[in-house]
């Protein structure tokens, strides 16, 4: 079997020669992607019954393998609600190594991403981590439950593995409803290392009810999103306003990340805008036309090929609003809403 | 004569030379419509069909009987401002028929997206005596009327839509502090089918297909005891037949394929129509041409109205011996569902017993 890791991480390859094996492999070997992708070419629905004919696959899949060539978005971008709905692996029948599910009461249905190689994620989350910040002179500060409560969390595995690479014994999952032992605080500045805390937004706004907390200047804050809950809203310039006033940081110590359970690459913000790592691409969609790569500044879906999915689905049509710049970079502005479809609804602009 | 049977009058004889043969004014109307590409010839066809079945001398009477205007002075001397949306061909033509049968005078925002029919009715009533200029107005722009406060507006919106338009109306002082606003929200119907009859399901195919399933009177959701496998050869009948006489004016966006798509990766039952999608279960209500269906009997007629809300404009039956229990107000046949008569209630409320209450 081939070394993902090698595939997936290396910079002697170029993202679309390395996009170009994973989609090949997903095709062979994932039932749920190869049927999307047969079932959304033209000659597929209309012979719907050719399906799951071996020379029809092979067709296809050489058709849309010549387009990626030419335009690696060309992938079909599978739904991210797959994850809720069916089983999304290349492993069909075999136990994953871990289990991540994403955020939801108990009624709720739930994305579960099985992770065939774990030893993958570990690697996708601190060479993610690395790329953007100094990971051996951090001190990692996780004001989230912690991993014996969740272990279906993707996030606070991730929060967990980056604990586990400092050596000196600071970094720790806080405990919650309390506030922060200064003293702690102190022993991070002595040492001389940089504090990085992670939490949800709702999460650190709380932590900041409890007292004053004065966090050494070089300290860097990561939201992990969660704007929006059931009870409480809150917008993100808002929310940094509030997390650097409280913490009594500057605005550039407030950074963002954007994952989520049924991804394995992350993206981070020290501003408006996230940047991927190397093995991960965000593209902006036409809502209306998935297909469809809008330019930049134009608001759509966020569509993501990340290439450490390579055991599940590395093309994925998410369901959040974002936006791009000229950059590369992307937003996130929320979920996206479809407008008011059917019925009679006055627009002022449109009627 | 009464000034209620007078206003009767008067507007049967305006519905009947609007809809007259020699009527060019019409005929002019809809061949701009249909060559801007508003909407189709058969779509218009229908809904002005339907507006000639609904008017009639005793239909207006019991309309009128119902809402006691007959006793009163209705809403003479009232000024109504009523926004017409213009997803559907003459979608409007109740609103101002209402507020003229009430007596008030009649302010029309009319669609950019259903230009030209409206106001050719409203034409043959300002020919009457009985309504001049100053009492029947109207405008694309709603900018014209900037200035003139109404003691009434009636719109139909959404949680998204109504604040933006409740803005335009304060900014151009269209409202005083008193103006009542009558905001319908209902977006779709729903169907309880409880038999494989063939002109069951020719109402429903009716009921869902007709306008491209956009009006709040298209069903949206089926109920039905029967799986959609059970019945996709009888619906995929009659929907060919439907559409050779009514070709669907407005293709789909490429995500509906999207979406059959992706109920092939869950293995979702549908019936794939080319330009409508009919699917089991999955109410996301996330885009236009979709058709979902829910296995289930009255009960989950009731639950999933329940849960839609004010979302809900009619739930249809095709059988009179069914009970929608908690949802009897709301309960029409299933051959009404386009059809409408003059005096249905959309959202529940009776818009003229409104305007004159």
């Amino acid at each position: 079997m081939k070394n993902w890791v090698d595939v997936v991480f290396t910079n002697r390859l170029s993202f679309k020669e390395r996009a170009e094996q994973v989609f090949e492999y997903q095709f062979e070997h994932s039932p749920v992607y190869r049927r999307y992708c047969l079932a959304l070419d033209d000659i597929s629905v209309s012979r719907d019954s050719q399906l799951d004919s071996k020379s029809e696959s092979k067709y296809v899949k050489e058709r849309i393998l010549n387009r990626v060539q030419d335009d690696i978005t060309s992938c079909p971008l599978l739904p991210i609600k797959a994850f809720k709905d069916a089983a999304v692996t290349a492993h069909p029948g075999q136990e994953a190594e871990l289990l991540f599910k994403s955020s939801g009461t108990s009624d709720m249905q739930r994305s579960i991403h099985r992770v065939h190689d774990a030893n993958l994620y570990d690697q996708s989350l601190l060479k993610g981590f690395q790329h953007f910040y100094n990971l051996d002179n951090a001190v990692i500060w996780g004001y989230t439950p912690g991993y014996t409560d969740n272990p279906h969390s993707s996030l606070i595995y991730m929060i967990q593995k980056l604990i586990d690479q400092d050596n000196s014994g600071l970094s720790r999952f806080l405990p919650l409803g309390e506030p922060v032992n200064p003293n702690a605080i102190k022993e991070v500045q002595r040492q001389g290392k940089q504090l990085i805390l992670f939490g949800a937004a709702f999460g650190l706004l709380d932590l900041l009810e409890f007292d004053d907390i004065n966090l050494p200047s070089n300290s860097i804050v990561i939201e992990t999103g969660g704007m929006k809950t059931y009870r409480r809203e809150v917008s993100r310039g808002e929310l940094h306003r509030e997390l650097s006033k409280g913490f009594e940081l500057d605005g550039s110590r407030i950074h963002s990340e954007y994952g989520m359970a049924e991804l394995l690459s992350q993206a981070y913000a020290s501003g408006k805008w996230f940047s991927t790592v190397p093995w991960m691409q965000v593209t902006i969609r036409n809502p209306d036309h998935p297909s469809e790569v809008l330019p930049p500044y134009q608001e759509g879906l966020i569509g993501v090929i990340d290439l450490a999915n390579v055991h599940s689905c590395s093309f994925l049509l998410t369901g959040d609003k974002g936006v791009m710049d000229k950059k590369g970079r992307f937003q996130v502005l929320g979920r996206w809403n479809p407008k008011d479809l059917r019925g009679c609804n006055f627009l002022i602009d449109e009627d | 004569m009464s000034d209620i049977q007078k206003r009767i009058d008067t507007l049967l004889e305006a519905t009947q030379n609007w809809l007259a043969d020699y009527n060019l004014y019409l005929k002019d109307a809809i061949d701009r419509t249909m060559r801007e590409g508003y909407f189709s010839f058969e779509d218009i066809n229908f809904a002005i069909e339907s507006i000639k079945k609904s008017i009639s001398q005793s239909a207006m009477k019991a309309w009128v009987d119902r809402t006691g205007l007959d006793d009163g002075p209705g809403a003479s001397g009232q000024n109504v401002l009523c926004l017409h949306a213009g997803n559907l061909p003459l979608v409007g033509f109740q609103d101002a028929f209402a507020t003229l049968l009430s007596g008030a005078r009649y302010t029309g925002k009319i669609s950019r997206k259903d230009p030209y029919l409206l106001p050719t009715f409203l034409n043959e009533v300002k020919k009457t005596n009985m309504w001049s200029d100053m009492d029947v107005q109207w405008t694309h722009r709603l900018d014209d009327f900037e200035g003139m406060p109404h003691d009434a507006v009636i719109f139909a919106g959404s949680e998204s839509s109504v604040p933006g338009v409740k803005e335009a109306i304060d900014k151009l002082s269209l409202a005083h502090q008193n103006t009542r606003f009558l905001i319908r929200t209902a977006h779709f119907s729903m169907a309880y089918l409880d038999t494989k009859d063939e002109q069951a399901i020719q109402n429903l195919t009716e009921a869902i297909m007709r306008y491209g399933g956009k009006g709040c009177r298209s069903v949206a959701v089926v109920v039905s005891p029967f799986s959609l496998d059970e019945v996709r050869g009888e619906i995929t009948q009659q929907v060919k037949g439907f559409w050779l006489e009514n070709p669907q004016h407005e293709e789909p966006f490429p995500k509906l394929k999207h979406q059959y798509a992706y109920n092939k990766v869950i293995e979702r039952s549908q019936l794939w129509l080319e330009v409508f999608l009919m699917q089991e279960g999955g109410l996301e209500f996330d885009q236009d041409f979709v058709c979902y269906w829910v296995q289930g009997d009255e009960k989950k007629v009731a639950e999933l109205a329940s849960d839609f809300g004010s979302q809900i404009q009619s739930i249809y039956i095709s059988n009179p011996a069914i009970e929608i229990s908690g949802f009897k107000q709301r309960t029409e046949f299933l051959s009404n569902a386009q059809q409408p008569p003059i005096y249905w209630k959309p959202d529940g409320v009776d818009s003229l017993e409104w305007l004159i209450t």
